[in-house]
């Protein structure tokens, strides 16, 4: 996103009814970046978050 | 330094504030954020009641006069609502262009209304290749008799979309990264050769891009003397970081104290998640953040009006960069912290974090203010 610069911020909300705010303006990658990064946020939680996964490297690892 | 607020600074911020949290709860800005302009003309309209429209508008045009402090005082409390109405287009930018350009005619004929609440207009500056820089201009004004002619592209522009006038910037003379050269254009959106293409931005706001071609300006409508706007455009760029560092500072609060009430009230593993030592130093973490962002936002609105250039430039730099930092910091932790549920729009959190991460990408992002801060040091 800070690559992209201000580009990054145009949000298209798919989910949206048509024929609103439907053009894309700016390069063509800079329009899915916001949304990619809103929605791997949960990477670090899902799935055990990082607090659970370093619980478990001193346990199961360290032996602490 | 006396960081003591005046009685009527005081008095500003106590009523902005408690205005916001009566009339701009969470459902009611979800409402608002769902509907088709994406602001509320009624919100607006309260606000100028209260004269908040007016806080950069000088007396005699119908403001009240303020000055960076109390524009900081306001949009502390615009951050903790996450005010979607165009204030900082309209009510910031706008009015610091005019005030310091010296055209008494445009003043005399925009700021009042601005004041009233009755005309939004809107500063078209920035370009596809700015990437921070103020003075990267390729829009091109030609004179020709008694009009201009405008050709270029304006991108990302704030609240461009609802503007009932266009302040546009165009270059009349010089090379593309000048600063003389610089002139800026009163705009119709509706004028034949303006094409707005308008959309909703990550956090909600709304923003325009706006192709200009060939667009004919009457000579009367250049703001201010030709090619000299490039120091009114510094000034109110300079207020609108000021501002936007203060926006962030009323965010920043609000998802800490949301953060610790939710921590505190969350159980798991048999207990409050606020418990576990891990999370206790991760919310101090972002305590920290936020006061040192508190401290350079203090620093940024006293320094705005610095008369040296390089004295200004380095603590508005510095403080969009802490306030970057401190900003992706503690939105991403918050987020952390809820859990994925954080991030969903049920929560205001998530609508904190996206704010803050588009304060960081406008007026320059965390790289270029360090960029900035280095040459204002005289070290670059």
């Amino acid at each position: 996103m800070y690559a992209v610069g201000h580009y990054a911020l145009p949000f298209y909300r798919a989910s949206r009814e048509e024929g609103d705010l439907a053009s894309v303006v700016g390069p063509e990658y800079a329009a899915p970046l916001a949304a990619a990064y809103c929605n791997l946020r949960k990477t670090s939680i899902y799935g055990g978050s990082n607090e659970i996964q370093r619980n478990i490297i001193s346990q199961m690892i360290l032996g602490l | 330094m006396d960081f003591k607020f005046s009685e009527e600074q005081r008095l500003l911020a106590d009523t902005v504030q408690r205005f916001l949290r009566a009339h701009y709860s969470f459902e009611k800005r979800r409402a608002i954020l769902d509907s088709r302009e994406g602001w509320s003309r009624e919100i607006w309209r309260a606000l100028a009641g209260l004269g908040v429209t007016g806080v950069n508008i000088p007396e005699a045009h119908g403001g009240l006069g303020g000055g960076p402090v109390e524009t900081m005082l306001v949009m502390n409390a615009l951050g903790e609502a996450l005010l979607l109405e165009p204030y900082l287009a309209a009510a910031v930018i706008t009015p610091a262009l005019l005030t310091r350009i010296g055209d008494e005619k445009a003043s005399a004929e925009l700021l009042p209304d601005i004041a009233a609440g009755e005309r939004i207009v809107a500063l078209a500056h920035q370009e596809p290749h700015t990437r921070g820089e103020l003075d990267h201009l390729t829009t091109s004004a030609r004179k020709s008799g008694d009009h201009y002619v405008l050709d270029g592209y304006k991108s990302v522009i704030i609240h461009g979309d609802c503007a009932d006038e266009l302040l546009v910037t165009a270059r009349t003379s010089g090379q593309m990264n000048d600063k003389s050269g610089v002139s800026v254009f009163r705009v119709d959106p509706r004028a034949a050769g303006v094409r707005i293409t308008a959309y909703a931005t990550l956090d909600g706001q709304r923003g325009a891009d706006i192709e200009l071609k060939g667009v004919k300006i009457a000579a009367d409508r250049l703001v201010g003397a030709e090619g000299e706007a490039y120091p009114a455009l510094e000034s109110a760029h300079d207020l609108a970081l000021s501002a936007i560092c203060a926006e962030a500072v009323g965010i920043m609060k609000a998802v800490n104290a949301a953060t610790l009430d939710y921590t505190k009230n969350r159980k798991q593993f048999g207990q409050p998640i606020a418990s576990f030592q891990v999370l206790q130093h991760r919310m101090a973490d972002m305590f920290l953040h936020s006061e040192q962002a508190v401290s350079m936002s203090y620093l940024a609105a006293i320094r705005c009006v610095e008369p040296d250039p390089l004295v200004r430039r380095r603590a508005l730099s510095a403080a969009k960069v802490v306030i970057g930092q401190a900003g992706r910091f503690i939105g991403q932790q918050a987020i952390q912290l809820h859990g994925g549920m954080g991030m969903t729009d049920e929560l205001m959190v998530s609508h904190y974090f996206k704010r803050l991460t588009a304060i960081d990408l406008t007026f320059g992002d965390t790289d270029f203010h360090t960029q900035q801060f280095t040459a204002a040091s005289g070290a670059g």
